[in-house]
């Protein structure tokens, strides 16, 4: 029970700070936004690809804007030393990272949903939110795992000296699989299909977010060890 | 003492194990009716791509005994297999692509098994640019190992992926018959070679490894005593 | 005929890339080669 006492305090306080400070939810809105305008220019989306081109777009969005505020979030932890206090604290390195993994999710999904609605409204495409109930599913099971493998990666990223930089090139090659996965699954939901094809990519993304919040719940304390 | 046995072994593997590769390859496989002689890269393509997965390999164990031990030995070995690894995975996209190109008349395609050597390429060198990006010996050493095991762990993940989205987007239909018993003995023994050839190589390079992170050691120590 | 190219352009990348790996490498071990007689300098110089 202190486990789960302690992981909802270090979730309580991320999120109260940054609803007051507003950074990574702005830099992963701002960007989701940008991103989908740049697209729109260099596509060319109208009523009759939007559907085709819609899952690919948003996974592409969710991929960048979340894992550069995934790196806002741990830099400006870095930046407090807060992790350090954690560090000294009755608090063990594996609330800390559920904790961070769980906060990371919340602002995830925060964007991914801002994200959709933009999608509906700058290309009237309606259809995404008849779908949104269904789509649910795959958008949580994805973004857990961008979260277990950005949550880990990006406290490895800002402990070197190249900073977030290298954040991307070592997330995204590695969600290969959870964007494959979910751009197929949204791909059937919204063309109406549902079953087994669509039960396969979920069972995907759960394989791979168990494997990944299992193995670096393990890893993630050589990260902090000084 | 050690290190001349190894080049020993090094140069008998040149001078005698490759030849007698070519030979078999060249002389003694029979042309393929279909691709014609072009699918005697097949032999070496393979052979490449387990030697890359032997290296990765040796990196994954070793980063897991490192993050155990926390002996830099390990950390050496882990270093030195992955930088052997990404060659021979580089290779192995380089010959794919001089393949790709006479036979499916592309050189390049989307398929699972080019699409996961090419990922698991991004995470290697993924994993030479935390080496780069980190100074400090055991941080470099606890940090690389982290991604080195992570990225190993995807192989078969995104080798499913890919796999399930191929089969969706079906682009490029290929004929796969059986292979002639006789190419199978050439295809054994160039995977012999080369799986020794990669372990002399992935050896020396962790020998020169070991041999610099100790006499830099010892530079260090003379330099606070001495001055 | 023109398959002949390519075959002989994957044998010859492959080695062109191994050989070159292993002149790096031997560039290394002459560079430790020399630091090592460096170290062995110091230490006759240290005890005469």
């Amino acid at each position: 029970m202190k486990f789960v006492g302690n992981t909802l305090s270090i979730v309580k306080k991320d999120i109260l700070l940054e609803f007051r400070a507003k950074e990574a939810l702005s830099i992963m809105v701002f960007l989701s936004l940008l991103l989908i305008v740049v697209f729109n220019l260099a596509v060319d989306i109208d009523k009759d690809n939007v559907s085709s081109l819609a899952p690919g777009i948003l996974w592409v969005v969710f991929a960048f804007s979340g894992v550069l505020g995934m790196g806002k979030t741990s830099l400006s932890e870095r930046e407090d030393g807060a992790y350090l206090n954690v560090f000294f604290s009755a608090v063990s390195m594996e609330v800390f990272y559920i904790a961070k993994v769980i906060s990371n999710l919340i602002f995830l999904l925060f964007m991914e949903l801002f994200t959709i609605v933009s999608f509906v409204v700058l290309f009237n495409y309606d259809a995404l939110i008849k779908g949104l109930p269904a789509l649910t599913l795959p958008l949580l099971l994805g973004s857990i795992g961008f979260s277990a493998v950005g949550t880990l990666f990006s406290f490895l990223s800002t402990g070197s000296r190249f900073g977030e930089i290298i954040l991307p090139f070592l997330f995204l090659p590695v969600v290969v699989p959870v964007l494959i996965a979910g751009v197929s699954a949204t791909d059937l939901i919204l063309n109406n299909t549902t079953g087994g094809a669509l039960l396969k990519w979920l069972k995907m993304l759960a394989v791979f977010d168990l494997l990944y919040l299992t193995v670096s719940l393990m890893l993630f304390k050589h990260i902090v060890e000084e | 003492m050690k290190s001349f046995r190894l080049t020993k072994m090094l140069l008998l593997t040149l001078t005698v194990l490759f030849p007698l590769c070519f030979y078999l390859i060249f002389q003694v496989a029979p042309t393929e009716r279909i691709m014609g002689d072009v699918q005697r890269i097949f032999y070496l393509h393979i052979a490449l791509a387990i030697s890359a997965y032997l290296g990765f390999g040796v990196l994954f164990v070793s980063s897991i005994i490192y993050l155990i031990k926390k002996n830099p030995y390990w950390d050496c070995l882990a270093s030195s297999a992955g930088e052997v690894g990404l060659l021979f995975a580089t290779l192995v996209l380089i010959t794919g692509s001089f393949w790709a190109r006479p036979v499916w008349n592309v050189w390049w395609t989307w398929d699972p098994r080019l699409v996961s050597m090419l990922i698991l390429w991004f995470i290697y060198v993924g994993y030479f640019m935390v080496r780069k990006a980190v100074s400090e010996k055991s941080r470099r050493a606890r940090y690389s190992a982290i991604v080195g095991i992570i990225g190993f762990l995807d192989v078969p993940v995104v080798r499913l992926a890919t796999k399930w989205w191929r089969s969706i987007h079906p682009r490029l239909d290929r004929q796969e018959g059986g292979l002639d018993p006789l190419m199978v003995k050439v295809m054994l023994v160039t995977l012999f070679t080369f799986i020794v050839f990669a372990s002399i190589v992935i050896f020396i390079r962790f020998r020169i490894s070991w041999a610099e992170e100790r006499v830099n050691t010892i530079f260090n120590e003379m330099e606070v005593s001495h001055g | 005929m023109d398959n002949l190219f390519y075959l002989f352009g994957a044998y010859s990348a492959a080695w062109l890339g191994v050989t070159v790996y292993l002149l790096l490498n031997l560039g290394r071990l002459k560079k430790i080669e020399s630091r090592i007689e460096d170290v062995d300098e110091f230490i006759r110089r240290l005890n005469r």
